[in-house]
């Protein structure tokens, strides 16, 4: 499997010289093209802001991150748009979709915004809603659909462009149980069928046993990593509510 | 898809900045019908040679910029509102891969459409109001209102590209505001907690000073009230500015601390649990808190606005009541020539003058003259003559006496009966702004004969004083002027000699200064002795202007008084409406926003049982005292200060605009206040009950 980020001794402070607070404090790791990784920590533990660094929300105090051999720490700021729109795509908690924009259109917007002939994208846009199964939703807007269905459009915006690396901060986090079962089927589809590499920061363990590796962070480190390899879903969940107990919390049964 | 998201955005702005819109109409209407005033192609400028509208077009033009620059604050913090509101979704256009440029771009596209809207719908709106404008001006100079409709490109052009650079200078700003901005920040901005929760010392120190502030206004007000009673109603602007200035920078100070301290006594209240525990009264007190904490300094700013358009709707309408009826006071002649001493060293200097050559110079223009006179005043006591060197201060001169004779002329010209004086008796002339009652007074308890130099005693005749209004100049730097029996006049030594005419046709406008140019150099070849001599030696003197000054003329006069006291009253009305609706688009818009960002809040106290009446029941309660808080404070120091106006230009304002004129110059702007106030604070609370429909209607 290629490598196709690397985060290399990673460190990111915050305050002044008087007070500072580490949030990420020497991280490194790698993740393969295909791979699906699931980041976890409790409130505080710095998942977010390891997920902000690597998509280039937020800057590093130290350490180097490599997307496909390029050092994203190293990329001005006026080509930072163009690495973002060509390389990743990114699913919100809360969605983050345009109001003033119907589903298609939001979706379209990932398109127009990196200069995909216009005529190109009416058909790409319908090809991605049927991979994703809302098709029939597709000239509502995002205020007439549920929120499951919003989120579903938020992945489809972010996998639009077949970004080299996805980006997601707890997708499942507004969702309701079906909903988040719906919607980490279908990231697990994208996974499977697509080959997109998935990055997905959450703290709910059901949702990280999509994954295929889940790295624990506390205090800014990396506590400890859990492989599913060749499990079932419900023993790697059992995994990883044992390490969630080992950390201090945690969720007792899978359905 | 960038045009549609571009159409969509401004379609969002018009329905979330409302309130906004409409202000921003308005204020273009009002610019463009006040600028229009001053436009060449409006039909007023034609004058018909009697009246010159010159100095007030400039008057209102240059005016009407300066008061509008408050527009670029305006359309700056809305802007800033915006940004901060739409910092989420700019964050997802740049995380979605836009470049920060264009983010910038679009934002700023789309605020200048936004705003170049309102302005042509302002101007169109604004040609209405230009000719209703134009015809109370031309009501106030020839008397004829008629209404008619007018076309003004050269308004239209400076209205457009006034704004257009408002919107323009703004919109740099904003550009490079997010062009430097880092996305983690702009992703994060709604996120940061308004309110802010300081020491328990820094609230109750901020009480303090506004406690401590507002004594000062109340004890500074008493005072000056008590300096009004010992000037007898015109107390000297010297003093008066004094006592203003300390009480309108107590005020603003006070203003501040009382914010600051605000939360402190929403604390207080939190404290009584009653009260607290009934209902929802606690979130209600929440949301003040987190309110006034956070927003001190704009709701301080607010308040200072609303003040300084509650005192400009009544100030200035007030000070143009007071011209006009002053007018009336301080010309009663066509023409009026006045003569001084005050730069002769030598009492022997002080002419007799001929004022013959004035009906000369007169007659050379085809300007009949129907009466005329000259008026002598004299010293009362030939000790009273003072030089530059040896006066106090360079206006301290003495209170002249004049010929009763001479008295009974002015008076006849002036349309009034002529009143008689025995040979042994004098009375006083007293200046028309003076309370005649408290002179009277001071008078009765004083002694009331005058001893002479030549040994001559003068009783005081019953009559005592008279202030029947016969000019301002007459006094010649003090408030009154002794009138003596022409036999005792004969050996006083001559002080002043003026001179007064009335002409059977008005003198036209435009001629006034040729004439005035004409017997201020026939006056000079005339006396050259007095300008070979003191001239030289007093032409650097800031005070000096020539021997005879003023030279007025009734014409003029009644045109730049007229044209002064309208063009006061438009920019008091003009300024008023600006500073007032700013205020409350402000608050209007703090309170919309919020209402849409508390909207979860709102689902969460209707799951936990709360009836929908309550929740509107409560935000319409915090909307009230969020409006309405600034709106009272703001009215309270209002008050104080147009009571101190009112102090300052004491007998004036009862006299030239009576009692009535002065209760509908408060009235009158009192209604305005009210109706604006009304239509904004209706507007928001029927966009908050609204929002608040949807937001629980979509959780049933």
């Amino acid at each position: 499997m290629n490598e196709i980020l690397k985060l290399d001794h990673i460190q990111k402070f915050y305050g002044n010289q008087v007070n500072i607070t580490k949030a990420i404090n020497d991280i490194s790791f790698s993740v393969g093209e295909g791979e699906f990784v699931g980041i976890m920590g409790a409130s505080g533990s710095g998942k977010t802001t390891l997920l902000n660094c690597i998509s280039t929300i937020d800057t590093v105090s130290a350490g180097h991150i490599y997307l496909d051999g390029t050092d994203v720490t190293e990329i001005r700021e006026k080509a930072l748009a163009r690495f973002r729109r060509e390389n990743l795509g990114f699913v919100f908690q809360d969605f983050n979709l345009l109001d003033t924009l119907t589903v298609s259109e939001n979706i379209a917007l990932a398109l127009t915004i990196n200069n995909v002939p216009a005529e190109q994208i009416d058909g790409k846009v319908r090809e991605m809603a049927g991979t994703l199964g809302i098709t029939d939703i597709l000239d509502k807007y995002p205020y007439q659909v549920s929120g499951g269905q919003k989120q579903r459009c938020a992945c489809a915006r972010a996998i639009i462009n077949r970004p080299r690396l996805i980006l997601a901060d707890e997708p499942t986090g507004a969702l309701d149980s079906h909903s988040s079962q719906m919607l980490l089927s279908t990231m697990q589809s994208i996974n499977e069928q697509l080959g997109a590499t998935i990055l997905m920061v959450t703290h709910d363990a059901f949702s990280a046993s999509y994954a295929g590796r889940i790295l624990f962070l506390r205090d800014g480190i990396i506590f400890t990593e859990v492989l599913k390899g060749r499990d079932s879903r419900k023993v790697f969940f059992e995994k990883i509510l044992d390490v969630l107990t080992m950390m201090g919390g945690g969720q007792t049964d899978v359905c | 898809m960038y045009a549609k998201l571009f159409r969509n955005n401004i379609k969002k702005a018009l329905r979330d900045y409302v309130i906004y819109f409409f202000t921003l109409v308005i204020s273009s209407t009002l610019f463009f019908a006040f600028l229009s005033l001053a436009s060449r192609y409006n039909d007023i400028l034609g004058g018909d040679g009697n009246y010159s509208l010159a100095l007030f077009q400039n008057t209102i033009r240059y005016a009407v910029l300066a008061i509008s620059v408050i527009f670029v604050a305006l359309v700056r913090y809305i802007n800033n509102y915006m940004l901060k509101q739409r910092s989420r979704e700019f964050s997802v256009y740049m995380i979605l891969g836009m470049e920060q440029r264009t983010v910038a771009r679009h934002f700023f596209g789309e605020t200048f459409l936004f705003g170049m809207a309102a302005v042509a719908a302002g101007c169109i709106v604004g040609t209405v109001l230009a000719g209703i404008v134009t015809a109370f001006v031309m009501r106030t100079i020839t008397g004829d209102a008629s209404f008619r409709l007018g076309f003004y490109p050269d308004t239209l052009l400076v209205t457009f590209t006034f704004f257009a650079a408002s919107f323009l200078l703004v919109g740099t700003w904003n550009v490079r505001r997010i062009y430097k901005i880092k996305l983690i920040d702009l992703l994060n901005e709604k996120k940061i907690s308004e309110g802010r929760d300081r020491k328990k010392r820094y609230y109750i120190v901020s009480f303090v000073i506004a406690i401590l502030c507002f004594s000062i206004v109340g004890v500074v007000l008493y005072h000056f009230t008590y300096m009004n009673g010992i000037y007898a109603g015109s107390i000297p602007e010297e003093i008066s500015n004094r006592y203003q200035a300390a009480a309108i920078a107590a005020a603003i100070i006070g203003i501040f601390a009382l914010y600051h301290a605000a939360a402190f006594i929403i604390t207080a209240i939190r404290r009584r649990k009653r009260w607290k525990n009934r209902s929802i009264n606690s979130v209600l007190i929440g949301n003040l808190f987190q309110k006034v904490s956070s927003t001190a300094r704009i709701l301080s700013i607010s308040t200072l606005a609303i003040t300084i358009a509650l005192v400009a709707f009544v100030i200035l309408p007030m000070l143009a009541e007071i011209t006009t009826g002053y007018l009336d006071y301080r010309m009663p002649y066509d023409v009026m020539i006045y003569n001084t001493y005050m730069y002769i060293d030598e009492i022997d200097d002080i002419p007799q003058i001929n004022f013959s050559f004035v009906s000369e110079i007169l007659q050379g223009h085809d300007i009949i003259i129907s009466e005329d006179m000259s008026q002598r005043s004299y010293f009362v006591w030939e000790s009273d003559f003072n030089t530059v060197d040896t006066r106090e201060y360079w206006s301290d001169l003495p209170r002249l006496a004049m010929r009763i004779s001479d008295y009974n002329d002015m008076r006849r010209m002036a349309g009034m009966e002529p009143v008689g004086l025995a040979e042994d008796e004098f009375f006083m002339h007293l200046d028309y702004e003076m309370d005649m009652e408290s002179v009277a007074e001071s008078i009765g308890s004083g002694n009331r004969s005058i001893l002479l130099d030549d040994g001559t005693i003068l009783a005081l005749a019953d009559m005592a004083i008279c202030n029947d209004p016969l000019g301002t100049y007459l006094f010649h730097h003090v408030d009154s002027i002794l009138v003596f029996p022409d036999s005792v006049c004969e050996n006083l030594h001559l002080a002043r000699t003026c001179y007064y005419a009335n002409t059977k046709t008005a003198i036209p406008y435009n001629l006034c200064d040729t004439v005035r140019d004409e017997i201020a150099a026939s006056f000079k070849n005339r006396y050259p002795y007095l300008f070979a001599q003191y001239e030289t030696k007093y032409q650097s003197d800031r005070h000096y202007t020539s021997f005879i000054d003023p030279i007025r003329f009734r014409t003029q006069e009644n045109n730049d008084a007229a044209l002064t006291a309208t063009s006061v009253r438009l920019l008091g009305i003009y300024s008023g409406i600006i500073f007032f609706i700013i205020c409350m688009t402000v608050l209007a818009l703090h309170l919309t926003t919020d209402s849409i960002d508390q909207h979860k809040q709102y689902r969460i106290l209707y799951r936990m049982g709360t009836d929908r009446e309550d929740i509107v029941k409560m935000v319409s309660r915090q909307s009230l005292c969020y409006f309405f808080t600034p709106c009272l404070v703001a009215f309270i120091i209002a008050l104080l200060l147009i009571y101190s106006f009112v102090v300052r230009y004491g007998h004036k304002v009862f006299t030239y605009m009576g009692s009535i004129g002065f209760q509908f110059g408060v009235l009158i702007p009192s209604l305005l206040v009210v109706l604006i106030l009304s239509c904004y604070y209706g507007a928001t609370i029927y966009t908050i009950k609204r929002g608040i429909a949807g937001a629980l209607d979509h959780i049933t």
